[in-house]
């Protein structure tokens, strides 16, 4: 089976796709530092570091579409957020609006503003990252940045062996179907649970056979990993023009 | 001096199973020896001894002249060892990673990992394949990688469990022929239900309960 909800689109030609995953990691960081650290209530400012990711998706190439969809894993959170409104913030009268019985104050309504904006952009940018840099380079990048090791080495089997968890999921489900065409909801829950109870079980096999075959070629617990990537001309005018922007934006705008 | 001397070898899992009860087995240099059994007949349990990934228990184990118990990571470099599921030997993102696991473990220089990996690759037929995920190959290339994720430490002896099981006749048929080249340069324990596996080695053992029952000399050997 072929998976692709990881590397999608990491495989297209565009300038962001070429850049060095190092580069790429520095920008996002110093992006997301810049996004936290610049107060809500300079709204124009928000707007400019919006521009600055859509115009870097628009360069990637990669479907808008597929970002914006993408993006909306932060629902959640903000909704979460937009329960405790009621609650948040001070008692400024004012500047309140009721809904119902609720009174959300001006303050609250900030600080939800802050969560929902601060949050999509961050997550835009991250998905900016992840959709333009293989898996694999991503990892590079991380550990030519000095990550440790062991998180190094935990994301790459990760990478390595959920798509044969899903696989082996996908096999026990049809499994199942053909067995058992008709389920009611309840024997359907317990069901799925005694397969993810399976997938553990034989997941922890095949870590046994993998560290076997690890131990068959030489490892003795130190993990070695190889690294190949050279920054390009190309990598420095980025980040440079990058950083600047952000620059410009935080002193001029 | 043989390639893999071994005597009285026995061997019992923790759960109590007896897998080996005694295997006295030589195998000579460039020598290519296939072990035929049923499921559970030991085989895989002796494969795993050639490489000291199983403890010897009782017995001995000579591997080029060393000593298993003694010398267990100068073995391990000299013995390479395929793996019956190519999905458990292939643990990295990408290929290139996964074949220069073994020699970057050797402590080898950069240059001479990736002469390796080349070299290794273009052994198995898969020369462009350096920078593919390891998911997003088909069973076929998986086993060929799983090969040269072994070639890349340049082992004397390679030593394969069920090469050819899942393949497909047309699959099949080119596998046998990469193994005749393989053959060619190193020593080789195969072990398998296939009987076909028997046309590619000198001799063939019939293993059944842990031990070695007799040698074969033809496939209808086998069935009486």
């Amino acid at each position: 089976m072929k998976h692709h909800f990881l590397d999608q689109h990491s495989n297209l030609h565009s300038p962001i796709h070429v850049l060095d995953p190092r580069v790429k990691i520095i920008a996002l960081f110093s992006f997301l530092f810049f996004i936290i650290f610049t107060p809500i209530t300079q709204a124009p400012k928000f707007a400019f570091y919006g521009a600055l990711v859509f115009s870097i998706i628009l360069i990637s190439r990669v479907p808008l579409k597929f970002i914006l969809k993408r993006s909306s894993v932060i629902v959640p959170f903000v909704l979460l957020v937009a329960v405790g409104l009621p609650f948040l913030g001070g008692g400024d009268a004012a500047g309140s609006y009721n809904i119902g019985i609720f009174r959300i104050t001006h303050s609250a309504l900030l600080i939800f503003l802050n969560v929902l904006v601060k949050s999509w952009l961050c997550v835009l940018a991250m998905i900016v990252l992840t959709t333009t840099t293989p898996f694999p380079k991503l990892l590079n990048g991380f550990q030519r940045l000095k990550l440790p090791k062991i998180f190094i080495m935990i994301l790459s089997f990760m990478y390595r062996f959920i798509f044969i968890a899903i696989d082996e999921f996908g096999r026990m489900r049809r499994a199942r179907d053909a067995r058992a065409p008709s389920l009611g909801r309840i024997q359907h829950v317990k069901i799925v649970g005694c397969m993810i109870g399976t997938l553990f079980a034989k997941s922890y096999e095949r870590g046994e056979r993998v560290y076997t075959a690890m131990r068959s070629r030489g490892f003795n617990g130190e993990i070695k990993l190889t690294h190949e990537l050279e920054f390009k001309r190309s990598d420095i005018f980025f980040f440079s023009s990058f950083f600047s922007l952000l620059i410009l934006i935080l002193v001029v705008v | 001096m043989k390639a893999i001397e071994i005597k009285n070898l026995h061997y019992t899992y923790p759960d109590g199973t007896k897998a080996l009860r005694g295997i006295n087995l030589d195998v000579e240099r460039e020598e290519s020896i296939c072990l035929i059994g049923p499921n559970g007949s030991g085989k895989s349990t002796l494969l795993l001894h050639l490489n000291g990934i199983l403890q010897l228990q009782r017995g001995r184990v000579r591997v080029i002249g060393m000593d298993l118990r003694k010398k267990t990571r100068e073995v391990r470099s000299k013995v390479g060892l395929v793996f019956q599921n190519p999905d458990d030997q292939m643990f990295m993102p990408t290929v290139f990673e996964d074949v220069a696991f073994g020699p970057v473990n050797m402590g080898l220089s950069e240059w001479e990992v990736k002469r390796r990996v080349r070299k290794a690759l273009k052994a198995v037929g898969l020369e462009r394949f350096e920078h593919r995920s390891s998911h997003h190959l088909s069973y076929g290339e998986k086993k060929r990688v799983a090969i040269a994720t072994v070639l890349s430490m340049e082992p004397e002896i390679l030593v394969l469990d069920e090469p050819t099981l899942a393949l497909d006749p047309w699959m099949k048929k080119d596998f046998m022929k990469l193994l005749k080249e393989l053959k060619k340069h190193h020593t080789m324990v195969v072990a398998g239900h296939d009987l076909d596996l028997m046309k590619l080695c000198n001799r063939t053992y019939l293993l059944n309960d842990g031990k070695i029952v007799k040698e074969i000399g033809k496939k209808s050997e086998i069935f009486k």
